[in-house]
């Protein structure tokens, strides 16, 4: 799964209409900027990491993003 | 003048509530507001004492075939306020269907009129949660659009897969204190998330009891914790958000 697929590679009507709306959702939208990098660091912040397991494993995956 | 939107990353999280606290705030430092309600549960109103009877509003209007100017209301003389209107059952039914979507449409055309009018330096917008093409053309007419979350789990998994509004901060509502996770949970993201207000809205009885005294909290109780932090909301608004005013009268 690329980011990179070229625009043309769609041909049926429906592919197109969610490319456009894809764009159009682009312009105004984005997922947030997230930034774990110091977190793990800080005392606190890495006992709250420790404690809860959900927070956890979205500060590994966004690290290793 | 700044259009300023307000849409919760969820329902439940207190977006209405924060977008009348606002409007009310913002009026106590001498701006002039106008509220619109963008949600088709059309509970906006009834901080503003409307009777629960009304049926009003700008979509009601359009559907209706009059004029959504005529629904218009006005709380003080610095807080005008616009509802959605009251849906029948059928109508609710098909909001999302082909024949409701111009209706719903034209609310960026009415925000737009509302914006060349001159006549407020705020127009706050209650935007439904969740995507639809009606509510994305809403958030690209806003200058900024604050997303409202609650610090819970919940919030915490959307920040991370949804996609939120380009030209937006996220602001922290209901934080109870003494909850340990939700302390976690701010930690976490006032030190990961750029887009995280520095300004925290606590857990407040007085934010609960107001809609049931039909009037936003800074009116309520005046002295109240959620709503002397809606003040600083609101001067962080000016000192952030009123720049698009004088960028705005510079192009036009």
């Amino acid at each position: 799964m690329s980011e990179n697929e070229p625009r043309t590679s769609s041909d049926s009507a429906l592919g197109y209409t969610f490319q456009n709306d894809f764009l159009a959702l682009s312009r105004a939208f984005s997922l947030p900027e997230i930034d774990y990098t110091d977190i793990s660091q800080r005392e606190q912040l890495a006992a709250a990491l420790k404690r809860w397991p959900l927070l956890a494993e979205f500060a590994e995956q966004q690290q290793g993003a | 003048m700044t259009i300023l939107g307000l849409q919760g990353l969820r329902g439940g999280v207190g977006a209405t509530s924060v977008a009348a606290a606002l409007g009310w705030a913002l009026q106590t430092l001498g701006e002039s507001v106008i509220i619109v309600d963008a949600c088709p549960d059309n509970l906006l109103r009834l901080y503003f004492n409307n009777a629960l009877r009304h049926r009003g509003g700008w979509a009601r209007a359009l559907i209706d075939g009059g004029d959504w100017r005529s629904a218009g209301m006005r709380y003080t003389s610095q807080i005008d306020f616009l509802p959605f209107g009251q849906l029948t059952p059928a109508e609710r039914l098909h909001l999302h269907s082909d024949a409701m979507a111009p209706v719903l449409h034209k609310l960026t055309g009415i925000v737009t009129t509302l914006q060349h009018l001159n006549h407020y330096q705020w127009i706050l917008l209650d935007i439904p949660h969740g995507f639809s093409p009606w509510t994305q053309s809403l958030i690209e007419a806003c200058h900024h659009v604050l997303t409202v979350v609650k610090p819970d789990a919940n919030c915490h998994i959307r920040l991370h897969q949804q996609v939120m509004p380009a030209n937006g901060h996220v602001l922290i509502n209901d934080l109870r204190i003494g909850s340990q996770v939700q302390d976690d949970l701010c930690r976490v993201w006032l030190e990961s998330q750029p887009q995280i207000l520095p300004v925290v809205i606590h857990r407040d009885e007085a934010m609960a009891e107001c809609l049931a005294a039909k009037q936003p909290v800074g009116e309520y109780r005046s002295d109240a914790l959620s709503a002397e932090e809606m003040v600083t909301l609101a001067n962080w608004c000016l000192l952030n958000y009123a720049q698009a005013r004088s960028s705005e009268g510079m192009a036009s």
